[in-house]
This record gives structure tokens, C-alpha cells and sequence, in this order.
């Protein structure tokens, strides 16, 4: 058949439009049928890519009605891609979400997953589950906790003190004089990662916490001065550890993952002030995984032990942690299987199938009552300081997180400037005082 | 013969419009209605999740305006700016004249010029957080030829961190200058510089007052792209420093990814983004009229 030239420019021209259309009506997607099976898109930075299919296995094979496609993001990348996705229909179901300033702003893109937790564990439901408070916004539940991780204590790689024959540091002093050994040696001690705010955060609460525990926590509620004494004398400390070479030279150039934590597993390094999330790093399979990772046999047969972090005055009260849910699992405002993701989100929390699943990967469950599994742990000193650990964690001296956004980054700001010396500390003090005065 | 107001002509400009459509709809839908959204949501006070957004008129751009960390962004970015630029367009400028006769081998040191354009920032980022770490290269090169007090962690300390990033960016983005200025030197009228040479003038004079006037447009067309660059800059600093140490190398896009992300202030990030437009915009506008009347 041939066309003529009228009809050929007619056919373009609606060519051009079909082709427009079809440009637009490809941003939306159909709405996902009610009835029947359902496929549940789950978004998370945790598990990762090799660990999620055992709970999402486990939980298909107890719910064949539905499937789960888990989306893995990293965790650099997370909350930015949920944050636009969650406010769609194209997004997750169901979405990790991480506890301090997150719940608060994620609230409006979530449903309340409280009739679902009542549903698995009865009226009580908050009371079995730790840190659960850490996702209530104004008496919704935004998220169910999933298991818990804790901080206050810093990782040594024994391999390394053994090879320089240096004793574990218990005070500041015998930090810095562990590092310079150390440094002597082509090695490092102490690794910060102090790129990163969140390092920061996590190692100036051990020095606040030592201080005087607590004091750091009232300060952000606005119970007690943040430009106090405890916690000038806090930040001075925290410029110390710096200036005087209780971590690494160059420490604010470093991010925590990959550049501090290669170093202390590779060897390079002795000790990094991670918390509980590392608990896996004292078992046969992750030793052998990261003896793969970095190609390194040597590494199979490292022993990395957790240990409180020295004393930085000598009134310091060590051993505090602070700590909470490390990972939540939230429903989607937008799921169109609302039912079916707070199922999921029950299970995942709840569960004697998922919780021994946490249990084997040393992730200790939100769930109280719960344990983990300490039989691939290499040795009894490892599982003894771990058994302590989680047994301390019971009593949390406050939450890892701060909660609100402005004073959490005026914070991080305010500990990078000071460690880099362009701030004194009491400035310091007085800048989250100021944005505590701000938020309130 | 078809009028303006014929069926032939109608039809003519509706199938022209029909084809411009979907390029049309792409740059109207994303660019500017984004940039009239982004307008909108800076009279806003909204975390950029749900539905709390609250109308505060301008107060988010009298906020911006009275903001240190603004200011401070602001004047790392026009530091950044006036030294990547003037070493970009001296080092780009130099290599391009003395690779422009004939040399051994002339091709691969032009192509090693130009490689670091290519090359992700990622992938430069990552490199010189080696190079430039303690234990780095460049420290490692100080120590062999006997300069041990000079090696620090050059981006780990306030006052060589803005530095560090600038001679990071002067690194990846000179074989740009140098590749703009060959073409250019292609074009320099040959009998100016032979008449000058008969006049006597010297290798530099001739280079300076023949040759270097007649790259007026390309020096114009850096310089333009050098500020937009600076201003746009983000990857080499949130990959290398992050920001850091404190705020020592601030710019306006880490400090409105900062506010927009991690601070969850859309509505005061969106007045940001647009004073960087406007400013973008600004000395766009001054540069064309300056080159305009160099020219005249």
C-alpha cells in the first residue's frame, strides 16, 4: 500500500504525539490488585545483598500468598532514594528506616504499624520490644524496631597488638602511646574515621559518656547547659584526641567505611571505636568472607576483639553505652498492601523464625527475651566480652541518635571544626547551645 | 503561493511544533517548570517529606542573606574560582603553544593533557584522597627529596583543604583549557606574528601582545565556563572532604545538599539553589557584555 504525502506527514504527526503520550503515561504505573498473592517491594540498606535472602526465604516459605522483591541500597544512598520513592506508588512497600531525626520526618510517609505488632504480641507490644519509644511520633508508630545495636566501645585487632607486643590501652596516655608505637612500627593505633559526622558522633558520646554519663543527653533535651562544664570540658577532650595523637594523623581526612575500617581489618591498623554492628567481625564466617573480600588468607584467622575504650580522664566512668534500634522497618503510606507489608513487618520483628535468624548473625533482637547465637565465635574470650556486652546493653545510658536535624548537624560541624582546631571548644559548646536554644 | 494565514502554512507550523514536541515537554517539564518549583518551594518552611508546608514568604532568602555559613560558602567558591581558573588558563595556555610546532611525540603528551577530562571524579576523587593522605604519594615525595616539614594531611586540615581541592580540580580540568586554546592558536593570523617579527619584536612580546589579544574569545569562554564550573562544583568536594574539616571548604552546593538532605530544609536549600542561579545567571550575563564590548 502506498501512502501519499498528505497521509505520510498525517501518520508523523500522530506518530509524534502517540510517541509523547506514551512518554507521559509511562510515569505511572497500575495499582497493584488487592486480592490474591501479592509481591511486596522491600527496600533496605540492611540486610545486604547476601544475608536477605535467608529472611525473605524464610518468610515466603511461611507466607507462600506472598512474594518479597528486596531492593538492597546502600546505605550512603538510602534515605535520599526512599525519601522520593516512599511518597509514590513506584515506591517500597516496606522501607528500613534508621531511628534519631529520621522517624519524625518520614512519619507522614508511613502508616501506623502498631495494630500489626498488637496483632503478633498482644496489648504489651512496646514493652517486648526495645527502643520501640525511639520510633513513636506523637503516638503513632512509625516503625517496628528490628534488632538493636550499642556503642561505647572500640575494636582491636589482636593480631596487631600482638605483632607490636603492646598491651590494649586503658588509658589516654597509654593510647597515645600505643599509636606512637605504632606509628613507629609502619602501623597505626587508634582509627577514626572523622569524615564522617557519624564517627565523630559516636566517638565524642564515648568521651562525653566518660565525662559524665548522661550529661550529654540531658544537654540535648535542654535539661542541662550544653555550654556547660561537662560538656566544654567534653569537647576539650574530644581536641585532645586529636592534637595529642590519640587517633591517627590526618583522622578528618578519613571516612569510617571503607578507609578506617579497611585499615583495622587489613591489618594496618589496631583498634577503631565501632559498636555491636560489628559483632559478626568475631566469627569464623566473617573473618573467612573478609579474607576473601581483601585477599588475604591471614585475615581467616584474625581475632578481633571488642574491649571498653580507655579512660580519657582519670575520673572517667568507662563502660557506658548508649545505643537503640539500629534498623526499623517501616509500611509505606502508598503500599497498596498495607495488610500484607504489615504482615511482613511483624514477622521480620517478631518472629521465632526471623528472630533466630538475627540471632545467628549476632544482631541482637529488638524482641526482648531474645539471644544470639555465639557458636561460630571464635574464641571464649570473644564470646565472653560479647555476652557482657549485650547484657550491658540492657542499660542503655541514651540513644545513639540525635533526634533533631538542625542540632545533630550543628553538632557535627561543631566536632569537625574543633578537632581541626579552627574551634574552640567552648565556642563549640556554645554553637549547640545555640541550636539546642533554636530547636526548642 | 501559500499566505501566512493559509491551511498550508497553519499545517506546516502545527507538524513543526508536533515534532519539537517531546524535546519541547522534556526541557519545559523538567528544567523550567523544576526551576518554578524549586521558586515555589523557597517561600516555603517544608522538610521536603508530607505535607507540612508552610507558606513564609521570603524569609527563607532573608535567612540565606543572613547566614555566615552563606557567606563563608560563598567566598570558597570565588577563592576556588580565581585560582582554578587563572592556573587552568596559564597552564592550559602554555602547554598549548608549546605543543603547537612540531614535536616528538607531540600527540601522547597531548593526549595526556586531555585524559584527566575523561576521567570520573569519583575516580579522580579517590585517587588524590591517596595522593594527598599523610602516608600519600605526595607527602611520600616530600620525605625522598629531604622536605619532611612540609608533608601534612592536606585535606584533613583547614588551612590546605580548599587548596588541596582546587589543585585537584586544576589537575582534571586544564587539559579543557589546553585543548580550547590549540584550537584557537589553529586560528591566530600567521601574518601578524610574522609583521611583528619583522618589526623585531621578541618571542614573548609577539606572544603576549599578537598572539595572546587574538584568544580574546577563548580566554572569555574559560573564564565564563571557569565561574559557572566553580559554582556548580559539588562531586570533588563531597567525595574528597565532604565539606571539611568544620567548614573550611563549604561550597554552596555541599552546604544546599547539607540543608535539602541531611538538615531536611527544602524549602530554606530551594532559596539557596536559587540566589546560586541567579548568581550563576549574573555574572553569565556581566561576562557576555563584558566580552561583548572587548569585541566592540
Amino acid at each position: 500500500m502506498k501512502f501519499d504525502r498528505k497521509r505520510r506527514r498525517l501518520a508523523i504527526s500522530i506518530g509524534a504525539l502517540a510517541i509523547t503520550g506514551l512518554m507521559l503515561s509511562a510515569c505511572s504505573a497500575p495499582a497493584e490488585d488487592d486480592g490474591g498473592p501479592v509481591t511486596l517491594d522491600v527496600w533496605g540498606w540492611n540486610p545486604d545483598e547476601k544475608s536477605a535472602p535467608s529472611y525473605f526465604d524464610a518468610f515466603e516459605a511461611e507466607n507462600p500468598d506472598i512474594t518479597i522483591n528486596y531492593r538492597f541500597i546502600q546505605a550512603s544512598d538510602f534515605v535520599n532514594t526512599v525519601r522520593l520513592a516512599a511518597t509514590t506508588k513506584d515506591g517500597p512497600d516496606v522501607f528500613g528506616l534508621q531511628v534519631g531525626v529520621f522517624p519524625e520526618q518520614f512519619a507522614p510517609l508511613t502508616v501506623d504499624v502498631a495494630p500489626y505488632l498488637e496483632d503478633a504480641l498482644g496489648a504489651e507490644w512496646n514493652e517486648q520490644l526495645t527502643g520501640a519509644d525511639q520510633y513513636d511520633v506523637d503516638g503513632k508508630q512509625v516503625a517496628a524496631p528490628w534488632y538493636t545495636s550499642a556503642a561505647g566501645f572500640m575494636w582491636v585487632n589482636q593480631g596487631v597488638a600482638d605483632e607490636l607486643g603492646l598491651a590494649v590501652p586503658t588509658t589516654l596516655d597509654e593510647l597515645i602511646a600505643f599509636n606512637a608505637a605504632a606509628n613507629a612500627a609502619g602501623k597505626q593505633g587508634l582509627v577514626q574515621g572523622a569524615k564522617d559526622g557519624f564517627a565523630n558522633l559516636d566517638l565524642f558520646q564515648i568521651v562525653a559518656n566518660q565525662v559524665e554519663p548522661g550529661v550529654f543527653y540531658d544537654a540535648l533535651d535542654g535539661d542541662e547547659p550544653f555550654d556547660g562544664d561537662a560538656m566544654t570540658a567534653s569537647l576539650e577532650i574530644w581536641q585532645q584526641l586529636f592534637t595529642d595523637g590519640a587517633v591517627q594523623e590526618g583522622a578528618l581526612g578519613f571516612t569510617a567505611y571503607p578507609d578506617a575500617n579497611d585499615a583495622r581489618i587489613t591489618g594496618e591498623a589496631a583498634m577503631i571505636p565501632f559498636g555491636s554492628w560489628q559483632f559478626r567481625d568475631a566469627t569464623n564466617t566473617r573473618t573467612a568472607e573478609y579474607a576473601e573480600t581483601y585477599g588475604d588468607p591471614a585475615i581467616a584467622d584474625t581475632v578481633f576483639m571488642p574491649v571498653d575504650f580507655p579512660a580519657v580522664t582519670e575520673d572517667a566512668t568507662v563502660g557506658s553505652l548508649f545505643g537503640g534500634p539500629d534498623v526499623g522497618w517501616s509500611v509505606s503510606a502508598q503500599s497498596d498492601a498495607k495488610d500484607a507489608a504489615g504482615r511482613l513487618v511483624a514477622w521480620l520483628t517478631t518472629s521465632d523464625t526471623a528472630v533466630e535468624l538475627l540471632g545467628e548473625a549476632l544482631r541482637p533482637p529488638a524482641l526482648k527475651g531474645s539471644t544470639i547465637d555465639l557458636s561460630d565465635v571464635k574464641t571464649p574470650e570473644q564470646a565472653a566480652a560479647i555476652e557482657s556486652l549485650v547484657e550491658r546493653s540492657e542499660d542503655l545510658v541514651g540513644p545513639r541518635e540525635v533526634a533533631d536535624p538542625d542540632v545533630k548537624s550543628t553538632l557535627i560541624e561543631v566536632l569537625s571544626s574543633v578537632a581541626a582546631g579552627s574551634t574552640t571548644p567552648a565556642d563549640g559548646a556554645a554553637q549547640v547551645q545555640a541550636a539546642i536554644d533554636a530547636a526548642s | 503561493m501559500a499566505t501566512l494565514h493559509s491551511p498550508a502554512v497553519r499545517g506546516g507550523r502545527l507538524r513543526a511544533l508536533l515534532y519539537v514536541l517531546p524535546a519541547l515537554i522534556v526541557v519545559v517539564g523538567i528544567v523550567y517548570l523544576g526551576i518554578g518549583y524549586n521558586a515555589y518551594v523557597s517561600t516555603l518552611e517544608w522538610s521536603g517529606i508530607g505535607d507540612d508546608r508552610r507558606p513564609v514568604g521570603i524569609d527563607n532568602y532573608i535567612g540565606v542573606f543572613t547566614d555566615p555559613v552563606f557567606w563563608t560558602s560563598l567566598s570558597h567558591v570565588a577563592i576556588f574560582a580565581v585560582v582554578t581558573i587563572a592556573a587552568q588558563m596559564a597552564i592550559g595556555l602554555t602547554m598549548a603553544i608549546l605543543l603547537s610546532g612540531r614535536i616528538f611525540l607531540g600527540g601522547v603528551y597531548k593526549v595526556v593533557m586531555f585524559l584527566p577530562v575523561v576521567l570520573s571524579p569519583a575516580a579522580i576523587a579517590v585517587a588524590f584522597r591517596d595522593i594527598l593522605s599523610p602516608g600519600g604519594g605526595l607527602n611520600e615525595a616530600l620525605r625522598a627529596i629531604g622536605l619532611d616539614g612540609l608533608t601534612r594531611a592536606w585535606i584533613a586540615e583547614p588551612e590546605t583543604a580548599l587548596m588541596a581541592i582546587a589543585v585537584i580540580n586544576i589537575w582534571a580540568w586544564t587539559g579543557f583549557s589546553f585543548i580550547l586554546y590549540q584550537a584557537a592558536l589553529a586560528q591566530v593570523d600567521t601574518d601578524l606574528i610574522e609583521a611583528a617579527q619583522l618589526d623585531g619584536a621578541g618571542k614573548l612580546r609577539t606572544l603576549w601582545s599578537v598572539v595572546v589579544p587574538q584568544l580574546s574569545g577563548t580566554h572569555a569562554t574559560l573564564v565564563l565556563i571557569g565561574v559557572i564550573g566553580a559554582l556548580k562544583t559539588f562531586d570533588i568536594v563531597y567525595l574528597t572532604t565532604g565539606g571539611g574539616p568544620g567548614r573550611s571548604t563549604e561550597f554552596l552546593t555541599t552546604y544546599i545538599y547539607k540543608t535539602a538532605i541531611d538538615g531536611f530544609q527544602a524549602g530554606y536549600a530551594a532559596a539557596l539553589s536559587m540566589v546560586l542561579l541567579l548568581l550563576s545567571l549574573l555574572l553569565t550575563l556581566i561576562q557576555m557584555r563584558a566580552n561583548r564590548f572587548g569585541r566592540s
